[in-house]
C-alpha cells in the first residue's frame, strides 16, 4: 500500500476547513432557523393554550352569568306576577269598596229621596185634605168652634177610656197641644171640662202646634193622647197601607 | 492502466506535488461553500421553499440519526462533522458520474484523511466528555485485561473505515470503466445508477459508522460506556 502523504495532508487540511465552512455556514443557519421556528411553534402553542385557558374561563363565566341571568329572569318573573296579582286583588277590593260605596251612598239618596218624596207628597195629601175638609164643613155650614168642639169632646172620650193607672198620672199635670191657641174663655172651658173627668184640676201647660191641623193633643212623658186631623189622617192611612201589604 | 494507489501529481506547488483528488476537492469545496452561502442567504423562518425544507429535512433528519445512534440529547456539537463528512462522502462519490472526473474517495490518502478526521474526533469529542481519564475509562471496558485489544480496535476500527469506502468507490469505479471499456457507451449506465446507490450507502454508512465511534468514546455515568455503543453490536457491516 503506498499513500501519498502530500495528499493525505491536503486532504486533511481541506477537509478540516471544509468542515468549519460547512457548520458555520450551512448547517448553524439551517439548525438556527428550525430552532427558531420550533420555538415559534412552541410559543404559538403556549399562546394558544392561555387562549383556550382564557376561552375555556370566560366559557364557564358567561355559563355561570347566563344561569345568573336565567334565575334572575325567573325571579323578576315572579316578583312581577306577585305584584299583578297584588295589584290585581287590590284593584278589585277597591273596585269593590267604590262599588259598595256608590251603591250605598245611591241607596241612602234613593232612601232621602224617597222620605222627601214622601214627606212632600204627604204634607200635600195632608193639605189636599185640610182644604178638602175645609171646604166640606164650609159646604155644610158646621163652624170651626163646633168642629172644635166635636175634636174636643172625643179627646175627653179617649181620656176616659184611659186606664185608672194613666189617667192618675194625667192628675199631676199635662200638656195641652191645640192646632190653633184657644181664647181665654175657650182656654178655661176645656180645663173644667178636663177637670171633670179626671176628678181634680190638673196642671195644664198649653202648646200650640198647626201642624195638628185642627183639634186637641194630651202629652206627658209616658203618654200621648190625640184628638186632631192629623192623628185621623195618620190613621187613615196606617189603615191604607195594611190593606195593601 | 495506473495502479489505483498511485495518484500522479497535476502540478506542483514549489516542492509539493497537487493531485486531481486535492483539486477536485477543492472543487467539492468551493461548489458546497458557495450553495451553502447562496442558500443561508434565503433562509426564512415562516413559509420555507422546496430547497429548504429538503435541506432542513436533511438537518432533522441528522439530529435524529446522531441522538438515536450516539444517544446524546443535544446533537449540536457533532452535527457539523457528521454532516459534512457525509455530505462531502456522496458528493465526491457521486462526482465519479461526471465525465472526465474521478471521485477522490476513490483513492487512499483521501479516505485514509477521512478516517483520521473521525480518529481524531473520537479522541477530541471523548475528552471534551469526560475529561483525559474518563476517555481513557473507556479502554479499560468491559475489564482491565481488554485494554490491549481495545486500543487495537481504536486502530483497526479506522483502518477499516478506510479501507472500506476506498475498497467500495474503487470497485465501482473500476466495475465502470471495465465495462465500458468492453461493452460500449450506453452499456454502464445501469451499473452507473447502481454505483450512486452504492455511492449513497457508503457515505450513510461512514457516517454512521464514525457516529457509532465518537459515541463510544463520550462518557456516561449511568451506562458502561460500550455496552450500547459497541460497533460490533450496530448491526453495520462493510
Amino acid at each position: 500500500m503506498n499513500i501519498d502523504w502530500w495528499t493525505l495532508g491536503f486532504q486533511l487540511v481541506n477537509l478540516g476547513i471544509l468542515i468549519w465552512l460547512l457548520g458555520r455556514f450551512f448547517w448553524r443557519p439551517l439548525s438556527a432557523i428550525i430552532a427558531g421556528r420550533q420555538n415559534d411553534v412552541a410559543r404559538r402553542l403556549d399562546a394558544l393554550a392561555e387562549k383556550e385557558k382564557q376561552v375555556e374561563a370566560e366559557r364557564v363565566a358567561l355559563s355561570a352569568a347566563r344561569t345568573g341571568i336565567a334565575g334572575e329572569r325567573a325571579e323578576v318573573l315572579r316578583k312581577a306576577d306577585v305584584e299583578a296579582q297584588a295589584g290585581r286583588v287590590a284593584t278589585l277590593s277597591r273596585a269593590q269598596q267604590d262599588a259598595a260605596a256608590l251603591q250605598e251612598a245611591t241607596r241612602q239618596t234613593l232612601a232621602r229621596e224617597e222620605t222627601e218624596t214622601r214627606t212632600a207628597w204627604g204634607d200635600q195629601a195632608a193639605s189636599l185634605a185640610v182644604d178638602i175638609a175645609r171646604q166640606i164643613l164650609s159646604a155644610t155650614g158646621i163652624s170651626s168652634e163646633a168642629v172644635r168642639d166635636t175634636l174636643f169632646a172625643r179627646l175627653e172620650q179617649a181620656v176616659t177610656a184611659l186606664p185608672l193607672r194613666e189617667r192618675t198620672q194625667l192628675q199631676a199635670g199635662f200638656i195641652l197641644m191645640a192646632a190653633v191657641a184657644p181664647e181665654d174663655a175657650d182656654r178655661r172651658k176645656y180645663e173644667t171640662r178636663l177637670a171633670g173627668i179626671l176628678g181634680t184640676q190638673p196642671v195644664i201647660t198649653w202648646t200650640t202646634d198647626p201642624t195638628l191641623i185642627e183639634g186637641f193633643a194630651v202629652i206627658t212623658p209616658s203618654l200621648s193622647v190625640a184628638s186632631s186631623w192629623k192623628a185621623d189622617l195618620d190613621h187613615i192611612r196606617d189603615n191604607l197601607t195594611h190593606a195593601r201589604s | 492502466m495506473n495502479s489505483p494507489l498511485v495518484t500522479p501529481p497535476l502540478f506542483h506547488i514549489g516542492p509539493v506535488p497537487v493531485t486531481e483528488p486535492v483539486v477536485t476537492t477543492w472543487g467539492i469545496m468551493a461548489l458546497l461553500v458557495v450553495g451553502s452561502l447562496a442558500v443561508s442567504r434565503h433562509l426564512t423562518r415562516n413559509v420555507p421553499g422546496r430547497l429548504q425544507a429538503c435541506l432542513e429535512l436533511l438537518v432533522t433528519t441528522l439530529d435524529t440519526q446522531i441522538t438515536s445512534t450516539m444517544r446524546v440529547e443535544d446533537p449540536a456539537p457533532y452535527r457539523a462533522f457528521v454532516g459534512t463528512l457525509f455530505v462531502f462522502i456522496l458528493v465526491a462519490n457521486w462526482c465519479a458520474l461526471l465525465p472526465g472526473i474521478a471521485a477522490p474517495t476513490a483513492t487512499l490518502a483521501t479516505d485514509a484523511a477521512l478516517a483520521g478526521l473521525v480518529f481524531l474526533a473520537i479522541i477530541v469529542f471523548g475528552i471534551r466528555s469526560g475529561g483525559v481519564g474518563g476517555y481513557l475509562r473507556t479502554f479499560l471496558w468491559p475489564s482491565i485485561v481488554m485494554v490491549p485489544l481495545n486500543l487495537l480496535g481504536t486502530v483497526t476500527r479506522t483502518f477499516s473505515l478506510m479501507v472500506r469506502l476506498f475498497g467500495n468507490v474503487m470497485a465501482g469505479a473500476f466495475v465502470i470503466g471495465i465495462v465500458l471499456s468492453l461493452a460500449g457507451l450506453l452499456v454502464p449506465i445501469p451499473l452507473m445508477a447502481l454505483d450512486m446507490l452504492t455511492s449513497a450507502v457508503q457515505a450513510y454508512i461512514f457516517a454512521v459508522l464514525a457516529m457509532v465511534f465518537i459515541g463510544s468514546a463520550l462518557s456516561r455515568p449511568t451506562a458502561s460506556p460500550a455496552a450500547s455503543t459497541n460497533p460490533d453490536r450496530t448491526g453495520v457491516s462493510p
